[in-house]
């Protein structure tokens, strides 16, 4: 048997009072945008809400770190504090001031033992393969910028020295990239150089950037000189693109977003900002 | 069956009619603020602390006084915790609560205040956490209508209180 009783209750006036213990009960059950809420109710709410007892535990379960600044500030601020500046690291850095519509690309392969004059590639970063991703990795095909087929072997070239520079339009600023010799394999030959530190935040040190020019190798051809018994058959390989990109060495191996990378070059193309 | 005489309480005189075991107690709190009676099983009264803190030291009579808590309260009190000691299914507690706390913002607070002071830490519980639910997400302005609350804050005490809490805005 049960009796259900209807609840009847007579007109209240509005000013009903919650006592403390009876918000403080409720208090530990809300979250901390809640209690925040709640502070700006009413002066009984402000004061209960705002009881550091309270806030304590959501602080030292989402910023234990900071949890050790009290008691100097309250754990009411210090919850702020946090929210705050997780909210900063989470900020991405700013658009570059840089386009890659302003910059060329330029790169001088030397004359080798079989071969007379060097050959320089100047051309807009806009005309240029660019990485399907996105990234900072740009091609540019042999056959759109030579007449002739540029053909290397390990024994003539095996040494040589790649100069290669970023250039602003308008020939208004240079990034030196590169001037190096490379690490030669089959199918591409590389010539890489740690780039330095942009100088805003550190004095020494690396940027953990690396710029990267490649031989890209198309077919193989069989060359013969000379004649008779001094006839000589040489496999050259030619190449068919000459590649720069620009690689995040820090934690993976990995080509820079183009942001990234405008963001770095544009500290060495720009005119520096005035101070203020 | 033992015939029981019962005077006064027309709530008490129904019972004749039931069959009562022997082995079952039966308890009665009296509302001191509006003189109600209410006979209720031992075992359903002891899920209030002070009431099982009372019987277990002996000084419970057969009429225990229950100060500071109505009788409207005490009624629903007693039905909730009927159904919790009935009950085990938490499928149909669960439900049982739901549609048990559809009420209003003073009949909650009635029951807040009640089940605090006779320390039933289950009623309490689902109480506090439907309040809790209720304010949820809401803003200062809304709590205020919802629980029919009356804003005391100055001007400035609104203003300083606007800039401590303005990181709850910005999410």
């Amino acid at each position: 048997m049960s009796a259900t009783y209807t609840y009847t209750y007579s007109k209240r006036s509005s000013n009903k009072t919650f006592s403390w213990e009876v918000l403080n009960l409720i208090a530990m059950k809300c979250d901390a945008k809640t209690l925040a809420t709640a502070s700006c109710v009413s002066k009984l709410w402000a004061s209960s809400m705002s009881s550091d007892h309270l806030w304590k535990s959501v602080c030292t379960t989402h910023f234990p770190s900071l949890s050790n600044l009290h008691p100097s500030i309250s754990y009411r601020r210090i919850y702020a504090l946090g929210l705050a500046s997780a909210k900063r690291r989470r900020q991405p850095p700013p658009e570059p001031r840089l386009s890659i519509d302003d910059l060329l690309f330029a790169v001088t392969i030397p004359p080798g033992k079989s071969r007379d004059g060097s050959i320089t590639i100047l051309k807009p970063f806009s005309e240029l393969e660019n990485h399907p991703e996105g990234r900072f990795r740009f091609d540019v095909s042999l056959n759109d910028v030579v007449s002739e087929k540029l053909m290397v072997d390990e024994e003539d070239d095996g040494d040589m020295k790649i100069s290669s520079s970023i250039v602003m339009r308008g020939y208004e600023s240079v990034f030196r990239v590169l001037d190096r010799k490379g690490k030669t394999s089959r199918r591409e030959w590389w010539f890489t150089e740690e780039l330095p530190s942009a100088g805003c935040c550190f004095c020494n040190g690396a940027s953990g950037l690396l710029a990267e020019i490649t031989l890209v190798f198309g077919e193989t051809v069989v060359v013969v000189t000379g004649s008779g018994t001094e006839k000589k058959e040489r496999k050259k390989k030619v190449v068919e693109k000459v590649r720069i990109g620009v690689m995040n060495v820090v934690s993976t191996w990995r080509y820079a977003t183009v942001d990234d990378a405008l963001r770095y070059l544009q500290h060495f193309l720009l005119p520096k900002p005035a101070a203020v | 069956m033992k015939k029981l005489k019962f005077i006064g309480n027309p709530l008490l005189q129904s019972r004749e009619k039931i069959n009562m075991s022997s082995d079952k107690k039966w308890l009665t709190l009296k509302t001191t603020e509006d003189n109600e009676e209410f006979v209720v099983e031992e075992s359903v009264a002891i899920m209030s602390n002070v009431i099982k803190n009372m019987v277990e030291d002996g000084c419970a009579s057969s009429v225990i006084p229950v100060p500071r808590v109505k009788g409207n309260a005490m009624g629903k009190i007693i039905e909730f915790c009927k159904k919790h000691t009935e009950e085990s299914d938490e499928k149909v507690l669960k439900e049982f609560d739901a549609e048990f706390l559809n009420l209003g913002p003073d009949a909650l607070y009635d029951l807040m205040v009640s089940a605090n002071f006779l320390e039933i830490k289950v009623l309490l519980d689902s109480v506090t956490t439907k309040v809790a639910d209720m304010i949820k997400g809401k803003s200062s302005e809304e709590i205020r209508n919802i629980l029919k609350i009356e804003n005391d804050l100055s001007a400035e005490e609104i203003e300083e209180s606007r800039r401590e809490n303005c990181w709850t805005r910005q999410e």
